[in-house]
């Protein structure tokens, strides 16, 4: 995973984030199993890849990634998500926000373990084939 | 015997006027204050009295939230295998649910998990005995005193946590809420009875929450069940993972 980090993580510039909500939008817990001590909340890096499976389901979402290192190493990266529930309130998202074949780069916190799995529950910042992700929220939701 | 008739027909006419000035508790709410800084549980500032036995189970209990956090996939949080949060794990974590409030019971639905107790106010005693429990929601009974929803919660499982941080209750724990409305929203103390757990009786902060009006967010509840068939997997495929490292040991 050594490579992950130098050669398939891209630090997208604020200017082209999208997503960010108000906290007043979004509950006060996340994640039901206090999965967030599993991940490095103080560190933030962006994996690219190509969507495997877009797994929509409460009160677990996941996105599953395919990532190639520098030497052509396949590795398939786990991005642990909040419940349909608190994303469609959240970020406006739908279980057709990702599909199979979409490009993303995506900014999340790192397990603690090195492991090929990462967190981002809200707030996300992602970019799909270059755009932001669709919403369904209006201004006045998402402001 | 005709004023005992009088006064019987009175009581009777003038009570629902007294129901109708009960407060009312109808809508749907949010928790609307952390426990940031709290030693040891999500209830209350102050160190918990426990006893000997409940120091063993607190100590026994490794969360993945609060001070004493651990990664889920080394912990024994009962949620972890899509068990019920439980009452009062459910009514201290940050998810809306709606009071609904008939005249001879007050009925709470909560999303998270997705299920709901009833709290009997018609009069009747709570009972010694809950015969077909525990349940993991209790068994509740209300009483109006003033502005004041006075709820008496036994018959409660023992084995669900009470918060996320890994406190619990016994089966044979009483808890006392107090709910009052206050402007738009409701505060509620619990006060813990359980001299299995907890050497003397303890009082929690007041907890507030916030409606939450039909055209915002929050304010349709929605469906958050735990489901085994999702846990397993998500066990398999993201906690236990992350916890691994990438040599997939732990």
């Amino acid at each position: 995973m050594k490579t992950l980090k130098t050669s398939a993580v891209l630090h997208l510039p604020q200017s082209i984030f999208c997503c960010l909500f108000l906290l007043s939008h979004v509950p006060l817990t996340y994640s039901h199993h206090g999965t967030a001590v599993s991940y490095d909340q103080n560190q933030f890096i962006t994996v690219t890849g190509t969507v495997t499976e877009f797994r929509w389901r409460n009160p677990h979402s996941a996105l599953f990634l395919d990532i190639e290192d520098d030497a052509g190493t396949i590795t398939n990266y786990a991005i642990e998500l909040a419940s349909p529930v608190l994303m469609s309130r959240s970020s406006g998202w739908t279980r057709a926000t990702f599909r199979p074949g979409d490009v993303v780069e995506f900014r999340v916190h790192p397990s603690r373990t090195d492991a090929p799995v990462g967190e981002c529950l809200f707030n996300c910042e992602v970019l799909i084939n270059g755009e932001p992700p669709a919403s369904t929220l209006t201004d006045s939701e998402g402001d | 015997m005709r004023i005992s008739i009088a006064l019987i027909s009175l009581i009777s006419l003038l009570a629902p006027l007294v129901s109708l000035a009960q407060p009312d508790l109808n809508g749907v709410f949010l928790r609307g204050s952390g426990s940031q800084g709290y030693p040891m549980s999500q209830w209350s500032a102050e160190e918990l009295p426990f006893t000997k036995a409940g120091q063993l189970q607190f100590d026994n209990n490794v969360p993945g939230k609060g001070p004493r956090q651990t990664m889920p996939a080394l912990g024994n949080d009962p949620l972890g295998d899509a068990n019920p949060p439980g009452l009062y794990r459910t009514l201290v974590y940050g998810r809306p649910w709606e009071f609904i409030q008939f005249d001879n019971r007050v009925v709470q639905v909560f999303e998270w998990g997705k299920h709901w107790r009833t709290i009997w106010t018609d009069d009747r005693e709570v009972p010694d005995v809950i015969i077909a429990g525990p349940y993991w929601y209790g068994y509740s009974v209300g009483e109006w005193e003033n502005d004041t929803l006075v709820v008496k919660t036994v018959g409660l499982d023992g084995r669900a946590w009470m918060d996320e941080w890994g406190n619990q209750v016994s089966d044979f724990a009483l808890i006392e809420e107090h709910w009052r409305r206050v402007g738009d929203t409701l505060e509620m103390t619990i006060t813990v009875n359980d001299p299995d757990l907890y050497r003397e009786p303890w009082t929690s902060d007041t907890k507030i929450f916030n409606p939450q009006s039909p055209d915002t967010l929050n304010g349709e509840l929605m469906e958050q069940i735990f489901a085994p068939i999702d846990e397993m997997e998500f066990n398999r495929r993201i906690r236990d993972p992350a916890a691994a490292g990438p040599t997939g040991q732990n």
